[in-house]
């Protein structure tokens, strides 16, 4: 059973401006399945339809046609947010809460055991390198420290599955190397993981394949084991999808 | 089939950790510590104003002192409610909330409970800097009529609390949901009035809209409890329940309302 299967997916959104309906397509007719166990990059321009993708998979957006499944769940499912963790692009927090507290919390609604909590939170926070800051409230975070809050949330109820929007978008290139070895060291762990950019160098170091999306279509799924020189292969083919035709090879 | 489930865990009922950061939020803000300095400032300035008027009945200071505490905790309890969860939209706070396990009309009930809890709290602070009052300048005494007068206004705002929470929901724009809630409120308190005037008004149209908004409009009036204590054995405890169930029914229905608005939500 695939970990992430969407089928024919679309969503438009419709938004009235002094009653007049407005659509904009955000994804349509999506078809995608992730295996258990691989790590997965949705790769596209801004306003392609990553977030999109991610939103609906979580069901923080409903569908207009099409189906998606985490294992067997159809969502939305509240089944199948036990099994998903999720960073959202710029996550946002309860500024009045310190790290320590945001992730009990988080914890807590997912069903974490009182006696397994603090444990969990522990390993949690010495995995994202918070230990020391666990006290202090997220107002005095930094971008990159709420990010690894933001990673710390996601990981508490030790889920199967990851979604991982922008991860390192306005990372230092400490940050982002810290977190491409935290998605490495999740590898390691058997979790599934998908995660959207347009930054192809990264999606090249941590992904198995990388499906290209366009206008919310997606158009070509590049298997990564098979290429050789992944950076410079991946370059050109996702060039060569994304660019009006008769423009390729133009820089 | 039970393939995926993740062991360690217990997915009861949601409502309590949030009704809980609901509390948390509100006693880390500083809006909560200006209320509290707002409330001593008026404590203090009218046991000036008492001292310069000596002879201010203990009766006058109780009414007045009642009146700004319904006033102030309806006003506080309409703008806490409306903002909840417009709030948490507006800064994506709502993204981490609606991607766990929690059902959407958990969350509603929770963050509905954290703020009763709060003005329930606001309420009883504001109540005993009154007593205080009283004592200081009066030769007061604490009689039923005061204690049902300071129930009454947290019945009330179990019913106002769920109005203004759902007009939220609907409206999706904070001033509208004030407005609404501020209207069913006046509305509310003259719910004899609007019978009167849809049992006498000729015309077919306007009886059946006073009659509709008769019927939508919790009635208010019904909670004046000090009203119905001239009874000398003191309140009728069947009176208080059947207020008290009067006004749970009306804020569940409300509730369920604002539920279905908002299960219906895309962030
Ligand atoms: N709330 C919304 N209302 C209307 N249109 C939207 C909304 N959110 C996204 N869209 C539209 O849907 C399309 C896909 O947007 P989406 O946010 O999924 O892109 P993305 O690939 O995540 O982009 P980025 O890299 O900038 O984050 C865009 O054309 C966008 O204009
Ligand atoms: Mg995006």
């Amino acid at each position: 059973m695939p970990a992430v299967k969407v089928e024919n997916l679309t969503k438009i959104y419709k938004k009235r401006y002094f009653l007049k309906p407005r659509y904009s397509v955000g994804i349509k007719n999506l078809n995608l399945e992730v295996e258990e166990g691989e790590t997965f990059g949705l790769l596209g321009l801004n306003g392609s339809g990553k977030t999109t993708t991610i939103k609906l998979l979580l069901g923080l957006l409903f569908a207009d046609s099409g189906q998606a499944f985490i294992y067997d769940h159809k969502v939305p499912d509240r089944k199948a947010s036990n099994l998903v963790g999720y960073l959202p692009e710029a996550p946002y927090f309860y500024r009045y809460l310190s790290a320590q507290e945001i992730i009990d919390f988080y914890g807590r609604l997912s069903g974490v055991l009182e006696q397994d909590r603090q444990k969990k939170i522990d390993e949690i926070l010495e995995l994202v390198n918070l230990t020391n800051n666990r006290h202090k409230r997220l107002a005095e975070f930094s971008k990159g420290m709420l990010q690894r809050v933001g990673i710390a949330q996601a990981l508490i109820h030790d889920p199967k599955i990851l979604f991982f929007d922008e991860l390192i978008t306005g990372l230092d290139p400490v940050g982002i190397t810290e977190m491409r070895s935290l998605v490495l060291r999740l590898k390691e762990r058997k979790k599934t993981i998908f995660l959207s950019s347009h930054i192809i160098s990264e999606i090249v170091k941590v992904c198995d394949r990388v499906g290209i999306i366009k206008e919310g279509e997606l158009v070509k799924i590049v298997d990564l084991r098979q290429l050789k020189n992944k950076d410079a292969e991946l370059e050109k083919i996702f060039l060569s999808t994304v660019m009006p035709s008769g423009q390729e090879g133009a820089s | 089939m039970e393939t995926c489930s993740v062991s360690g865990r217990k997915n009861g009922v949601n409502i309590l950790p949030i009704a809980e950061y609901t509390i948390m939020e509100n006693i880390r803000s500083k809006i909560f510590y200006i209320l509290l300095l707002f409330i001593f400032i008026m404590a203090g300035s009218s046991l000036v104003f008492s001292s310069l008027a000596p002879y201010t009945e203990a009766r006058v200071i109780t009414d007045i002192g009642l009146a700004c505490i319904e006033m102030f905790t309806l006003m506080t309890g309409i703008f806490a409610a409306v903002n909840l969860v417009l709030q948490e939209i507006e800064n994506r706070t709502i993204y981490l909330l609606m991607t766990r396990p929690l059902h959407r009309w958990e969350y509603i009930i929770g963050r509905y409970l954290g703020v009763l809890v709060i003005l329930c709290f606001n309420i009883i602070t504001m109540l005993s800097v009154l007593v205080l009052l009283l004592k200081l300048t009066t030769s007061w005494t604490l009689s039923p009529m005061f204690i049902w007068s300071a129930v009454a206004i947290f019945f009330k705002m179990i019913i106002i609390v769920a109005v203004a929470l759902t007009a939220s929901l609907v409206f999706t724009s904070s001033i509208t949901a004030m407005a609404f809630s501020f209207l069913t409120w006046v509305l509310g308190h003259f719910s004899s009035e609007l019978k009167l005037m849809a049992e006498r008004i000729q015309s077919f149209l306007a009886k059946g809209l006073l009659y509709l908004l008769y019927y939508a409009i919790p009635n208010f009036q019904l909670f004046n409890l000090k009203d119905k204590l001239g009874i000398p054995e003191g309140m009728p405890l069947d009176i208080v329940s059947m207020v008290l169930l009067y006004g749970l029914i009306y804020a569940a229905i409300f509730l369920v309302i604002g539920s279905l608005f908002f299960s219906k939500k895309e962030f």
